[in-house]
């Protein structure tokens, strides 16, 4: 068992040296830096700087802005994926094209598709003609608050296909004897959506939840690519703070709002874990 | 023991002999002449043997001077020579040479040099006009001239066009295979480069064009071949990597004129190459570096050169000679290395460099090529890799220094007295800004300042206006353009209202939002556009109108755009120049509203030390160095930035020009006096023109810096001055030029209203405070 247990380690080596490297060596680095001054000099100055970043109005914005996006995307993309999934359940052999359709957007180039949307949602754009069309006036969308909104929206389109991907394999593991029945006992579509398919396909709805609310947490290309360094108040995310102070040679304020929000994000995620019905799902 | 002792005495007298034989680190081989009036440049070295051979051009007029590697200095073998490039004909060379006081009489131009070079064995000249191929040797310090060859065709080396001809000079030439390869530059008419490779046989004088395509580089080889560094220059940036493509490595047989391709170029640049036969390789300069590519391969450095790139380059054995006015050499070794050097960012081989080079030159100082866009490239370039940036300079206006001095990359040069001392003199502003808590971080070497409003006299005057009328801000300055607008337009059609300004409101929109950054800095303020100022001042911009005065007088036809010369003139030196006012032009201190204070942002350039740096005493030196060449070498800049200099300096020039044109008066009235009565009248005309000019030279002339401009200086300027530093509409990466110019372009546009503007500019500008809170 020993020799087995040798040649699994040395099989995992080239994995765990290249995790040490790109991501244990720079997270012990960034907790190193966030305990200094950041000064060509190196100072020690302790818990400092999580002080003073915590306090400070830009950085309580950005993380404000940034848990109100993935708020508004995380359970969206996980809503729409699960139902679109559940759709293409009912079509079998032919839902194959759509769902490569919906995964397209996932694989074309961010900016590719910004300067799309801009010039949709420009003031002269298309969604402007329409909304015209319906008697309203146009709507300034890459201003102010209202950028949030193609934001959001392209946020969801592109990524709503990774997790439809994801439920439509868990969806093929549940027996399709339960949803027989379910029809016999006279349960409709809705029903068994959420009595039947959910339940059974929880671990992976809670993946999709967790990898929904992880990547909305990094939404700042879009917003990036459209404001630049200093958008609206309304888009401005945590990832622009760190952006900016990145520029400006403050490291060490980059890795404490790094490390502030990595903080609360563990706290989120560990109370979600907690919960006996994602653990087992069968009790 | 005593044999032990004497052998060991004679080895060290054996090594001493040696040594003072060959050249030191750095030997000035010719020195420049001392007297100021006096000049001589290099016109043409070649190189026979270990002679190197100099053909100078000076004040005492063409000399040949000579040197070996056990000389300490050239030495002068004749003066019957005379160099003649670019004339057209040989009349023209000979009536040249008739009006040369010091060459007529002394030198046959028949053997007036067009081309002075070697066959590796002799000294040769060219005369290009005639055809003339001959050596020349020196006897009884004259030279003699024996002719070879003559060229059978001259007019592949004439550049030809419609009205003239001239004579193509040899962008550089080589000897190889008992022919003289001459790389002629020229340009069509068009302006396309035609640079073409002559062959000329140096026995039977016939001239042939290489097929040799885009030639911009010729040195000798070995074998009877020549090395050809080609690159089509018109082509030579390659739009899709965003660089210059490196020019092709070649060597070119003569005898049977055929091109082998060696490789590229290791560099972007195309630097003059020479051959190296002591070292097997070719010879280049590169950023300060001797680079040797020994049997063309993979280029190493042989030694230093203070100087960027050289164009006039010869080796002699192992010495590399540099020969620009004063002519130095260095000893090249393939094993060269240097530990104490200094790698210069931002900087040049300025007078102050070169006092360095010269007073140190065993500490080679390397200007670097790249060039770093943003403030974490900076940072990376100063704490990584082995050729680490110890000297940097940077311009205060649009570098990130400040956040580098704030962030500790700029050593403490406090310990430095002498450093210390130039400081203390400085003007308050720039001494301020290179200290912090007391301490020293960098040297300000140069200031300047361009936001200087001026108003044209002329125009004023011819308008009826007086000094009082001009306006002093930029309120004041909106309801002027207005009224401008309103009733001068058909009345003046040949002036406008500030010059090279079309589109008034754009341009006063910028003047107006980067004079508040800069009134903000200056002060020392948060920055709000909701404040009472700006809003004053886009307020008055909302109510001028001036499309009359934008499209001109001339309405009727809109495309004829002519010069209209303003009445004001802005982005013009503040600081930095003491001949401000003159009768031309008055200054302006144009502030922003009528309550608001006259500030005046400078620009200074100035020098720091990588806390880094292994060689911190000869860094410091370099920048000693600097200041102490000031001075003299930029006298105006000196008094700019110290505020102990306050005693007028007198044009240099000045009697020198003034007898000179006394003695043009003289002649004139001499010539006045002699003429005939009909002539009398335009000779009149001569002298009162003389008279005139006489006059305004004395009265404007006199001084280089005159008292009053140094008063002028001291009670309008110093006291508004602050040290500019990136706004949020210009500098590096600390900007955020993009969003804030593009609200401004929207307002302008009108796609927003003004309240809108000032609403979502003050956020953008509060959000960027606030992160930096």
């Amino acid at each position: 068992m020993f020799h087995r247990k040798k040649i699994v380690w040395l099989l995992l080596l080239p994995g765990l040296l290249g995790l040490m490297t790109f991501y244990v060596v720079p997270l012990v680095g960034g907790v190193y830096f966030s305990l200094m001054d950041g000064t060509f000099a190196n100072n020690f100055v302790g818990l400092a700087n999580y002080q003073r970043v915590s306090q400070n109005p830009m950085f309580q914005l950005g993380l404000k802005n940034t848990w109100e996006l993935s708020l508004l995307c995380a359970p969206a993309i996980w809503l729409m994926a699960f139902m679109l999934a559940a759709m293409l359940k009912i079509l079998k052999q032919r839902s194959i094209p759509f769902r490569n359709v919906l995964l397209l957007p996932y694989l074309m180039p961010t900016s590719a598709m910004l300067l799309i949307w801009t010039l949709m949602f420009d003031y002269g754009g298309v969604i402007n003609r329409l909304v015209v069309q319906l008697g309203y006036e146009r709507v300034l969308w890459l201003e102010e608050a209202a950028l949030r909104v193609p934001i959001v929206l392209m946020y969801i389109w592109k990524n709503v296909g990774f997790s439809v991907v994801l439920f439509a394999s868990a969806l093929e593991a549940v027996h399709p004897s339960l949803y027989e029945y379910a029809s016999l006992e006279g349960a409709g579509w809705w029903r068994q959506a959420f009595r039947i398919t959910l339940p059974q396909i929880l671990p992976t709805a809670f993946l999709v939840f967790v990898l929904a609310w992880v990547n909305a947490f990094k939404i700042f290309k879009e917003a990036y690519f459209i404001g630049g360094d200093y958008p609206t108040p309304q888009i401005y995310t945590l990832q622009h703070f760190m952006n900016n102070k990145f520029a400006k040679l403050e490291y060490q304020d980059v890795t404490t709002a790094a490390y502030l929000f990595a903080i609360g994000v563990m706290v989120l995620f560990a109370m979600m874990y907690a919960s006996k019905a994602v653990r087992s799902p069968n009790t | 023991m005593l044999k032990k002792i004497i052998a060991a005495l004679l080895m060290l007298m054996c090594l001493c002999a040696s040594l003072s034989g060959a050249l030191a680190v750095d030997a000035t081989i010719l020195e420049e002449p001392q007297d100021e009036e006096a000049w001589r440049s290099v016109t043409a070295r070649a190189v026979v043997g270990d002679t190197l051979y100099l053909l100078m051009n000076g004040t005492e007029g063409h000399e040949l001077f000579y040197w070996k590697e056990d000389m300490p200095r050239a030495e002068k073998l004749a003066d019957n020579l005379f160099y003649a490039g670019y004339y057209s004909s040989l009349d023209e060379v000979e009536s040249v040479i008739k009006g040369d006081e010091k060459a007529n009489g002394q030198v046959d131009p028949q053997y007036a040099l067009s081309l002075m070079f070697s066959d590796g064995e002799r000294l040769m000249g060219m005369n290009g006009y005639n055809g003339k191929i001959f050596t020349m040797t020196v006897e009884g310090g004259k030279v003699v001239y024996q002719d070879v060859a003559q060229l059978k065709d001259t007019s592949l080396m004439y550049h030809k066009s419609e009205d003239y001809q001239y004579l193509l000079s040899a962008n550089q030439y080589a000897a190889a295979g008992g022919k003289l390869l001459y790389l002629a530059e020229d340009y069509t008419d068009e302006g396309m480069q035609d640079n073409r490779l002559l062959v000329i046989d140096l026995t039977t004088g016939e001239v042939k064009r290489s097929k040799v395509e885009f030639p911009q580089r010729v040195a000798e080889w070995k074998d009877g071949k020549a090395v050809v560094i080609c690159r089509d220059e018109m082509n030579a940036y390659d739009a899709e990597k965003g660089e210059m493509r490196k020019a092709t490595l070649n060597l070119y047989d003569p005898a049977a004129d055929t091109v082998q391709a060696m490789g590229e170029m290791p560099e972007e640049s195309v630097p003059y190459v020479t051959y190296s036969s002591a070292l097997n390789a070719l010879v280049y300069v590169q950023n300060c570096r001797i680079m040797a590519m020994v049997d063309l391969g993979k280029p190493q450095q042989v030694g230093y050169i203070p100087a960027d790139w050289t164009y006039n380059l010869a080796v002699v054995g192992s010495t590399f000679v540099d020969c620009p006015n004063q002519v130095t050499g260095r000893t090249m070794s393939l094993d060269y290395k240097s530990d104490v050097y200094l790698n210069v960012y931002g900087d040049y081989m300025d007078s102050g460099t070169r006092a360095f080079t010269s007073k140190y030159p065993q500490v080679p100082v390397y200007t670097m090529n790249e060039y770093y866009e943003s403030l974490e490239q900076i940072s990376q370039a100063m704490v990584s890799g082995d050729n680490t940036l110890d000297v940097l300079r940077m311009n205060t206006g649009y570098s990130s220094f400040f956040k580098l001095m704030e962030k500790g990359y700029c050593a403490d040069l406090s310990g430095n007295k002498e450093l210390m001392a130039y400081v203390e003199r400085m003007q308050p502003a720039f001494r301020d800004a290179v200290m912090k808590d007391g301490k020293l971080y960098a040297i300000p070497l140069y200031a300047y300042s361009f936001d200087g409003w001026y108003v044209a006299n002329g125009v004023m005057e011819d308008m009826g206006l007086t000094i009082e009328d001009i306006p002093t801000n930029y309120v004041e300055l909106c309801q002027f353009a207005t009224r401008w607008n309103d009733e001068w337009v058909e009345e003046y059609p040949q002036y406008t209202l500030i010059e090279y300004t079309d589109d008034y409101k754009a341009a006063l929109l910028n003047y107006m939002v980067e004079g508040y950054l800069n009134y903000c800095t200056a002060k020392d303020q948060q920055v709000r556009f909701t404040s009472p100022e700006f809003r004053a001042m886009l307020e008055a911009l909302e109510a001028m109108h001036t499309d009359d005065l934008t499209r001109g007088a001339n309405l009727e036809n809109e495309d004829e755009v002519g010069y209209r010369q303003g009445l004001l003139m802005p982005n013009y030196t503040v600081v930095g120049s003491f001949d401000t006012d003159n009768k031309y032009r008055t200054f302006i201190p144009m502030t922003l509203t009528p309550d608001t204070d006259y500030v005046t942002g400078v620009e200074l350039e100035l020098a720091f030390i990588n806390p880094r740096c292994a060689n911190m005493t000869e860094a410091q030196n370099l920048l000693l160095c600097k200041l102490q060449s000031l001075p003299e070498n930029n006298t105006t800049n000196a008094y700019t930035i110290f505020a102990d200099l306050k005693e007028p300096v007198e044009n240099r020039y000045y009697q020198r020009n003034l007898e000179s044109m006394e003695k043009a008066m003289e002649r004139l009235e001499a010539q006045l006096a002699e003429a005939p009565e009909a002539e009398k009248k335009d000779f009149q005309m001569m002298i009162d023109e003389q008279k005139a000019w006489n006059e305004e030279y004395k009265s404007t002339e006199r001084w280089e810096i005159s008292a009053e401009a140094i008063a002028r200086y001291n009670e309008q300027i110093v006291p508004h001055m602050y040290v500019k530093k990136p706004t949020f509409l210009s500098g590096t990466q600390d900007s955020v030029s993009p969003e804030l110019r593009t609200l401004m372009d929207r307002y302008q546009a009108g796609q927003i209203k003004l309240e809108q503007f000032i609403r979502d500019a003050d956020n953008k500008i509060m959000m960027m405070q606030m992160e930096d809170y």
